[in-house]
């Protein structure tokens, strides 16, 4: 009864609206923390794309022989710096390249697009901080995060593939432990993670534009969502 | 305004991505970039013809099958491309120099005391000249194995006996 009597009616008639803007104001401010924390998920899987996404680990010398990040492979390929020796953009991409030309090109593209996804995906929370629209950009943000999630399994895939390029034969000394591994991996499992953030907020939004539906013509109680109003 | 600004960053961001890391027309190699530049200029000679690339090395003799002497810059090495060179793993250069170069002193010793040189200079050519040198067996010549070394020819511009080398390392890795 209780919680019947707390809906917010605009009828005409019947008993006079209580007014819960200020309610309805605060619980809209908690779902902009949630958007708030959707833009610094995209920070830090941006941040990720600094981790190994082919490295060549060694246990000869219990580290890696050569390694690439997210950030080496897609500044490769809007520069083609795939046989640079600049180490600090590129990594060592270059000797990737010269074993695996495939394998790194496919890398760098899918590298690309990642980032590029992201940045959208940066910028359309950012637009969602701002203007504080949950339902549109909730939706667009879990299939943002979806596509990033499938984009860093698939640099997962293509960075450990590169083993099969027969790379290991030049740097591994006929060591069988040596191998060619991938983190990227982990930005993939936390893109998974940060759906979360989205769908809670959808599912709240929803509830406070339910809350605020204005009664029906003929004053009877608002129907909820899964409810019907026979007795 | 705030949209505009927000299109402004994303473009900047993609410039400045797409504008880094060009590659300059002169090329230092240092204690830290020696093995990886090396390594990459002997990949893709084709894209570092005509730079200017400067570095310190050592001297050092190779002999071929024939008896053909070749006077190298090089550094010691574990691994990598083209670097294992008979009972050595060396990475580096054949040199053409109008000038004398200093004879190589030391040169499979494991230690710094060599004959230290800083070059200038640039590739002769994007051709890796195959050197058929006799194996090794430890500190045996095998006269029954005979491997290719692939090396790039250097035009030498500027050459400078290095008297202090106590910062510089014989052996170098990735």
């Amino acid at each position: 009864m209780a919680k019947r009597n707390n809906i917010q009616r605009r009828t005409t008639k019947g008993p006079a609206p209580i007014d819960r803007s200020g309610e309805i104001a605060s619980k809209r401010k908690i779902l902009r923390l949630f958007t708030l924390a959707s833009l610094l998920m995209v920070g830090i899987l941006l941040l990720m794309m600094l981790t190994e996404w082919a490295a060549i680990y060694n246990t000869d010398i219990s580290g890696n022989e050569v390694e690439i990040s997210g950030f080496n492979c897609a500044s490769a390929a809007l520069s083609d710096g795939y046989k640079s020796i600049d180490q600090e953009t590129y990594g060592d991409i270059a000797v990737f390249n010269y074993h695996a030309k495939a394998y790194v090109e496919r890398l760098s593209v899918v590298s690309v697009i990642v980032l590029f996804v992201l940045i959208v995906h940066g910028v359309i929370a950012l637009f969602g901080l701002i203007t504080n629209k949950q339902g549109v950009f909730n939706i667009l943000s879990i299939i943002f995060a979806l596509a990033e999630a499938g984009l860093f399994i698939a640099c997962h895939v293509i960075g450990v593939s590169i083993g099969d390029s027969g790379i290991l034969t030049t740097y591994c000394n006929d060591n069988p432990a040596c191998s060619v591994q991938s983190q990227a991996i982990l930005p993939a499992l936390f893109a998974i993670l940060s759906i979360a953030l989205p769908v809670v907020a959808l599912i709240r939004d929803n509830k406070i534009e339910a809350e605020m539906a204005p009664l029906p013509e003929n004053n009877k109680e608002p129907v909820q969502v899964g409810k019907t109003n026979r007795k | 305004m705030k949209k505009v600004l927000c299109i402004a960053l994303v473009i900047l961001l993609l410039f400045s991505l797409a504008s880094c890391g060009g590659e300059s027309d002169r090329i230092d190699l240092t204690e830290q970039t020696f093995f990886y530049g090396m390594t990459t200029i002997q990949m893709y000679p084709e894209d570092y013809l005509g730079k200017v690339i400067a570095f310190d090395c050592f001297t050092y003799r190779l002999v071929d099958v024939e008896g053909k002497e070749y006077l190298c810059g090089v550094r010691k090495c574990s691994a990598g491309y083209g670097c294992k060179c008979g009972k050595d793993s060396v990475i580096g250069f054949i040199l053409d120099y109008e000038g004398a170069i200093p004879e190589p002193r030391n040169q499979s010793a494991d230690t710094v005391e060599k004959t230290w040189i800083h070059l200038e200079g640039s590739l002769a050519s994007e051709e890796i000249e195959n050197i058929r040198i006799y194996g090794y067996d430890g500190d045996t010549v095998n006269y029954d194995r005979v491997e290719f070394v692939p090396f790039c020819r250097f035009k030498v511009s500027s050459l400078k006996v290095i008297e202090d080398y106590s910062n510089l390392n014989y052996y170098v890795t990735a």
